[in-house]
């Protein structure tokens, strides 16, 4: 079946997560894990069950693959498997950047000031 | 380090770990049960939690991660094996017609539920294995909303069947509210997606808050009816549509 990348919108805290990792370039589970963690400044912490239940998801939906490129056994553990973003994945991606930006804008309209701004503003 | 010898010099809670992970579905523990493993290992390494609460507060979360794994996917098979998602259609038409001949039946006859026991029965079956159905099918579109709806539904509808059983009426009446209130949020959530007839969704709502004041032993009887007419009609949408279109949890 044919699908348009916002059928899967919006997307669950987890797979958009998993996504953006991914979007920096092909990873195994645990690097997707510490990216996650870096990228939200430690507010999302993946637990691996959620990981790879995502990611199975993912797989059966066409946002992710396996990569058949095998790192150096040397440098690596040769059984971890690595994940990229299929051409679908991206397009989903950028459909809930899209959608997650105009709520943003609609939030900030709402309440007459920079969203980011207000949100340093109360923590000082 | 082999994994040989990782597996030697592992501590009794990551043996305890191991031997859970066999607990996962079989397919899924030969797909992802080693990358679940490695990463255990991964997060021992790097975190090296050293003090007692430490350690304690690692496996707790470790552990806990593993048994909602486990339980989640132990329930998709099911589902899956089952083939529930796909009859989940045919089972919401029956409950539905079930209900509604029945309650049509008491209000009749005014006799009030007694006399339609063996019929809700089936009913809220049907309705329990429906609601179970859409919670576990998964999905990106994700109106919590409705898997909360639909999971608390399915789990209502076998506290109303306990109390059927049991003839408990406090835990009949405590699963009847909740099967409504659970089959309310479905609606919602079903209603928020905008994939689902926005009309049987609506309906299911509607139906839901009429059978709030219903009353078995007078005329009120005949709020009960809808409730089951607007079961037939998600079922009807729900046999009509591709499995892909229900998607309600993550």
């Amino acid at each position: 079946m044919n699908r348009s990348p916002t059928d899967l919108l919006p997307l669950s805290p987890a797979v958009m997560h998993i996504l953006l990792a991914l979007a920096a370039g092909e990873r195994h589970g645990y690097a997707i894990m510490r990216e996650v963690d870096e990228l939200s400044a430690g507010a999302m912490r993946l637990a691996a069950g959620t990981l790879y239940r995502s990611i199975k998801k993912m797989l059966e939906d066409g946002l992710i693959e396996t990569s058949d490129e095998r790192p150096d056994p040397e440098l690596d553990d040769e059984r971890r498997r690595y994940y990229r973003l299929t051409p679908f994945g991206l397009q989903v991606l950028s459909a809930e950047a899209q959608r997650l930006g105009r709520l943003v804008d609609a939030a900030q309209r709402r309440t007459n000031q920079p969203v980011f701004t207000a949100k340093l503003g109360d923590v000082s | 380090m082999s994994i040989l010898e990782a597996d030697r010099a592992a501590s009794i809670p990551e043996r305890l770990y191991a031997v859970l992970l066999r607990l996962c579905p079989s397919e899924f523990r030969h797909e992802y049960g080693y990358a679940l493993h490695q990463i255990l290992r991964d997060r021992l390494r790097d975190e090296k939690p050293a003090s007692a609460g430490e350690r304690a507060m690692f496996w707790a979360s470790a552990f806990s991660d593993l048994i909602r794994t486990v339980a989640l996917e132990r329930l998709e098979q099911m589902v899956t094996t089952t083939n529930l998602v796909r009859y989940s259609g045919p089972l919401a038409i029956v409950g539905g017609a079930l209900w509604a001949g029945g309650m049509t039946f008491m209000a009749i006859a005014m006799d009030g539920l007694d006399s339609v026991v063996p019929i809700l029965l089936i009913a809220a079956v049907a309705f329990a294995s429906c609601l179970i159905a859409i919670a576990v099918q998964g999905g990106y579109a994700t109106p919590k909303l409705g898997f909360t709806g639909a999971l608390f539904g399915g789990l209502a509808s076998i506290i109303f069947l306990g109390g059927l059983f049991t003839a408990a009426w406090w835990l009949f009446a405590l699963g009847l509210y909740a099967l409504i209130v659970g089959s309310a949020l479905t609606g919602l959530g079903m209603l928020s997606l905008q994939q689902v007839s926005r009309r049987s969704s609506g309906a299911l709502i509607v139906a839901s808050a009429m059978l709030v004041m219903m009353n078995d032993t007078n005329l009120q009887a005949w709020l009960a009816v809808p409730f089951g007419f607007a079961w037939i009609a998600v079922g009807y949408v729900l046999s009509t549509r591709s499995n892909d279109s229900m998607m309600l949890a993550p």
